[in-house]
């Protein structure tokens, strides 16, 4: 099958078995029906797609990340200090390797809790990047490096390792486009680029198309 | 059981708590949401499992539908959503088999011919699947949960030109990776 037409590709994706549900699915969904449901005009509906809230980043995830971060770059290399109330600021935490012959500097922002107003103004502004990195047979990959690098901006870089649920996540990062890189111990990279705006959050999932074969010697 | 209407109308016998709407729009829309999530997900079990987290969701979110987007497209989203929360969920994975794709194996005419198809179109929610996110989300809106351009332009807030170059570049990169899969 070499070379497919775009209706080739369409009639592929388009003309699909239809599968029939399971015969009392319809029944058990009915009966989680709530006892009452209001109909109206409310926020975007964008906003109103279901998320779980434990993967949405919430203001106060945000800010105990930030937190977080923000003791671990201080603990690590001595950069915090107490900025003016609310500011944001970028500062480089230490040297990562990309790719060969690429290197550049890690950097996360800090807000500063001196005023716990305007640092929230101020951390909800900033955005993050949530990553699952998938096997070729959709298992998840724990281990696997993950560059998130701005696109068109200064150039500073984040660097995660995902844990055993194949995840990582940053935060605190400041708007704009992100290009986020995963390579594992052994097979092909994957990425893929997203732009956030000020408060926004992402979550990407990145499926590894190929694994190394490994080979093994015959004694 | 009265006939609601279109999905407007439903919606507002939802909204108006007339006896059976709710159940009604369930009949109207889950058979739809489960075909996207086998879609997605290649697996009936999981994907009922996902179904019925979807209309969790959708009755938590109905509050806030503000009737923008088709309730279709609306749907299409929280399930996608739904999906992509599972994923996440790497403790919930469930190993991926040959079950769903393969089922013609009986040697008729045309069993051949019907198992290269299915095979194909395994090689092709792959594919779709390890697209970037922005197109993937829209290739999914777009072929599998039969979303039309305008609709995803709304849900996405971007143009509808936008989400016709995101189709072009996403058919550009499943074309290429069918061709190595096939290699």
């Amino acid at each position: 099958m070499n070379g497919l037409s775009d209706t080739d590709l369409e009639r592929l994706l388009q003309v699909r078995p239809a599968p029939r549900p399971p015969a009392r699915l319809g029944e058990l969904i009915k009966a989680e029906i709530p006892p009452h449901i209001s109909v109206g005009a409310g926020p975007a509906v964008r906003d109103a797609n279901g998320d779980d809230p434990v993967d949405t980043w919430g203001l106060s995830g945000r800010v105990a990340v930030l937190a977080a971060a923000a003791v671990v770059v201080a603990a690590a290399v001595g950069v915090l200090g107490v900025l003016p109330g609310g500011t944001v600021e970028e500062r480089p935490v230490q040297r990562v390797l990309l790719a060969a012959g690429e290197d550049d500097r890690a950097a996360i922002c800090v807000v500063s809790a001196a005023d716990p107003t305007a640092a929230e103004a101020a951390s909800r502004r900033l955005v993050a990047i949530e990553v699952a990195v998938l096997g070729p047979d959709e298992a998840p990959r724990s281990g696997a490096r993950v560059a998130v690098e701005p696109v068109g901006a200064a150039g500073s870089a984040f660097l995660m390792t995902t844990d055993r649920r194949g995840r990582a996540q940053t935060a605190g990062l400041p708007p704009g486009t992100y290009r986020v890189r995963c390579t594992p111990a052994a097979g092909v990279a994957a990425g893929d680029e997203v732009t956030l705006q000020a408060g926004e959050a992402a979550a990407l999932l990145l499926l590894l198309p190929a694994e190394a074969i490994r080979v093994t010697p015959v004694a | 059981m009265p006939d609601w209407g279109d999905d407007r109308s439903l919606l507002a016998a939802v909204g108006r708590g007339e006896e059976g709407a709710a159940g009604a729009l369930v009949d109207r829309t889950y058979p739809k949401v489960f075909g996207l999530l086998v879609q997605l997900t290649a697996d009936r079990d999981l994907a009922a499992d996902l179904t019925q987290e979807t209309y969790r969701r959708a009755w938590a979110a109905l509050g806030s539908f503000d009737g923008r987007a088709q309730l279709s497209t609306w749907l299409y989203r929280i399930a996608y959503n739904a999906f992509l929360n599972h994923v996440r969920r790497p403790a919930r994975m469930v190993p991926w088999d040959d079950k769903l794709a393969l089922t013609v194996r009986d040697g008729r005419a045309g069993a051949e011919a019907e198992l290269e198809a299915s095979e194909a179109r395994d090689r092709l929610r792959r594919a779709v699947l390890a697209l970037p996110e922005e197109l993937r989300c829209v290739v999914v809106a777009r072929y599998w949960a039969d979303a039309p351009a305008t609709e995803i332009a709304a849900l996405e807030r971007v143009t509808e030109v936008a989400i016709r170059k995101r189709l072009r570049r996403a058919l550009d990169r499943l074309a290429v990776a069918m061709k190595e899969t096939t290699r």
